[in-house]
């Protein structure tokens, strides 16, 4: 039973560490159309700048908290500039995705060539552990749930009841009737990269102190993905439901093996793909007659 | 008669004169080369640069101080790099444009069991002696008679472990927790045959994972539900940092020996609390406390600023076994090198290096402890 009950902590706060991720492939799908194949590597760069504030700088908490989330959001606006700009009107529509995947092969060199091959570490903003019985976990997870929670509270708010959000919706679905009616499409799609990379590289800085801070980070977001799928892709309840199904799936999997566990969740995947293509709380588009 | 006495001796001193001629020992190419060329393969992108980066530090170490000190047969010796990136194709691709130049004498080659058992046929074909930098034992039988290894094998290091776990550590129902690539596979098999044959013990569970895993805690949660009486972890460097890390908050109360990973000063100094107590096998530490290993580390550390790792030593070694053998032979001609690596018999910075029957150099390995942040020598076991 402990065992159990430590693994559904661990599954749970590894779920919404995905969450936060999948939300954010979401929010870009539903706003821009784009699906971000370099959303790990802008979690590992969030990382890597709370340690260039946090550790090289020595910034306290909240100075260093503050101008991360500014680098964020500056690196958010680069980001669409230089990876879907130029090609968001291409021919082919695959050729923004193809982008990504560019951007994420140069931000795992780019990050080595800045701050070195070693492996770093920032400290826990909340050291101590809590115990339940034998149970002991880190507080440092209990505040990267209760961030997720924010986080995820934050964007069913904007898309649900702020009109920056149905503004988002609005160009997401048709540019040109957007642009129409008046709404300004690059200041839509600029915020939506914004406040992706805030989200991410937020998740990015409160997860450093308990994973090393190395490229590998980056693959957080093959879950994250999974996840998002499960869940159906473009449903901010599937990104959140999907993620913490992986999460556990993936915790509990150690029951019967430990390294094919990532294949059992993506065994899972598929099942829901063949019972539920449309994932959870996807709606099932039928063909036309 | 006389003319044809004449053109009969006039022909004998023509031939014998050609004899002797053709008897000269014909010059290698390699010999005429302005410089004598090394070849080395490792990481300079990917993710394992880390490994690359220490390699390559290494590495160029010894070829500056073969060069101050006047370099090989009145000639300075020239390092020349390619990248092998992060898959077995790169690695190959990489071999092969330093197997196919003329002017390649040696090679230093990755680190990684996988990549070199993939370049093995590429090592017979071409003929060059390569030093190939990873403990797979199987490396070696692959690549035969051109393939040679600067560490002690896995099967060494794997029996060591179990070894020290059971006889220093009191283990008696070990988990064995380890990677899932090649390394990890080949030490946690041969540590499960020495602890299933020389001391009749089954561990408690096989836990592997893999290579980028982040969350460990699901999986030490398992290996302490098996019911163990300690942990035998196999990790890479970075891997053993985070590995330690997420232990020490589950306030494990369990004697713990890893691979040579966990002896890294990086890995020590990211959490010196979380890395007390570990012990560790490794090639070696900078606490090894012979001339030559206290020689290397302090000229290290006067070139870079940083502490060497035992992945710096594997190419400092590497280059060293080469630099001795082209000494031996008189000769930077592979085919020369080739006979001359079997006489190699020097003090390196790791240990002894001679070569056994199965062409592995190194001939002792250690056992570390980490103690108020550093690694310090407990135990020291010849081949």
């Amino acid at each position: 039973m402990q065992t159990f009950l430590q693994l559904s902590i661990i599954g749970i706060s590894m779920g919404l560490i995905y969450s936060i991720l999948a939300c954010g492939l979401v929010l870009l799908r539903r706003a821009t159309g784009l699906l971000n194949f370099a959303q790990g590597d802008l979690l590992m760069l969030g990382a890597y700048i709370s340690f260039q504030f946090l550790v090289k700088m020595k910034w306290p908490m909240l100075p260093a908290l503050v101008s991360s989330i500014l680098v964020y959001a500056l690196f958010g606006l680069f980001f669409m500039f230089a990876v879907f700009w130029p090609v968001r009107n291409s021919a082919w529509p695959q050729a923004a995705l193809v982008c990504t995947i560019g951007a994420s092969m140069i931000l795992q060199e780019a990050v080595t060539l800045i701050w070195g091959s070693v492996p770093l570490t920032t400290k826990p903003f909340v050291s101590g552990t809590v115990s339940f019985g034998n149970l002991k976990l880190q507080n440092q997870y209990f505040l990267i749930m209760a961030t997720g929670v924010f986080v995820i509270l934050l964007i069913f708010v904007l898309f649900d009841k702020l009109y920056p959000g149905k503004l988002m919706q609005a160009t997401a679905q048709d540019k040109y009737a957007a642009r129409l009616i008046g709404i300004p499409i690059v200041m839509t799609i600029a915020f939506t990269y914004v406040l992706n990379n805030v989200i991410v590289g937020l998740a990015g800085y409160m997860v450093a102190p308990v994973f090393i801070i190395t490229g590998s980070l980056s693959s957080l977001q093959y879950k994250a993905f999974a996840g998002a799928i499960i869940g159906g892709f473009g449903d901010l309840r599937g990104a959140v439901l999907g993620s913490l199904i992986v999460g556990l799936v993936e915790s509990y999997s150690t029951y019967v093996t430990t390294i094919y566990k990532d294949a059992i969740v993506f065994l899972v995947l598929i099942l829901v793909l063949i019972v539920r293509p449309q994932g959870i709380f996807g709606e099932k588009i039928a063909d036309k007659a | 008669m006389k003319k044809v006495l004449c053109i009969v001796l006039v022909c004998v001193l023509w031939a014998l004169a050609m004899s002797g001629a053709l008897a000269e020992e014909a010059v290698s190419p390699y010999d005429q080369q302005e410089t004598i060329k090394i070849g080395c393969v490792y990481p300079l992108t990917g993710s394992k640069i880390l490994q690359g980066d220490y390699t390559g530090m290494g590495a160029n170490l010894a070829v500056k101080q073969i060069n101050e000190a006047g370099g090989l047969l009145g000639k300075q010796v020239e390092l020349v790099v390619e990248d092998e990136g992060d898959d077995q194709q790169t690695t190959i691709n990489s071999y092969l444009k330093l197997a196919t130049r003329d002017d390649i004498s040696a090679i230093v080659h990755t680190s990684i069991t996988a990549y070199v058992l993939a370049s093995a046929p590429y090592v017979v074909q071409y003929q060059i002696p390569t030093l190939q930098m990873s403990s797979g034992e199987e490396c070696t039988i692959a690549g035969e008679p051109y393939m040679w290894q600067t560490r002690m094998s896995d099967h060494y290091q794997g029996t060591l472990l179990a070894r020290y776990a059971v006889t220093e550590l009191g283990m008696q129902k070990p988990a064995i927790v380890y990677i899932s690539n090649t390394f990890g596979q080949g030490w946690s098999a041969f540590a499960e045959e020495a602890l299933r044959e020389e001391f009749g013990i089954e561990p408690t569970g096989m836990f592997a994972y893999n290579d980028g895993e982040q969350q460990y805690t699901g999986i030490f949660t398992q290996a302490l539900a098996s019911g163990c009486d300690g942990l035998i972890v196999i990790a890479d460097p970075a891997t053993a940092m985070l590995i330690t890390s997420q232990i020490h908050t589950m306030e494990i109360d369990l004697p713990m020996i890893g691979s040579a990973g966990f002896t890294n000063a990086f890995v020590i100094d990211a959490d010196p609390e979380a890395a007390e107590g570990w012990y560790a096998v490794t090639d070696w530490t900078d606490k090894v406390d012979s001339p030559a290993s206290q020689a290397y580390v302090e000229a290290f550390e006067a070139e870079y600023g940083v502490t060497p790792e035992n992945m710096s030593v594997y190419g400092y070694d590497s280059i060293n076994i080469i630099a001795e053998a082209i000494r031996i032979a008189g000769s930077a001609d592979p085919a020369a090198i080739q006979e001359a690596l079997f006489e190699v018999d020097i003090d390196g910075a790791m240990a002894r290096l001679s070569p056994n029957e199965h062409r592995s150099f190194s001939s002792q390995l250690y056992v570390a402890k980490i103690e108020s942040g550093t690694p310090n020598i407990v135990g020291v076991i010849d081949r």
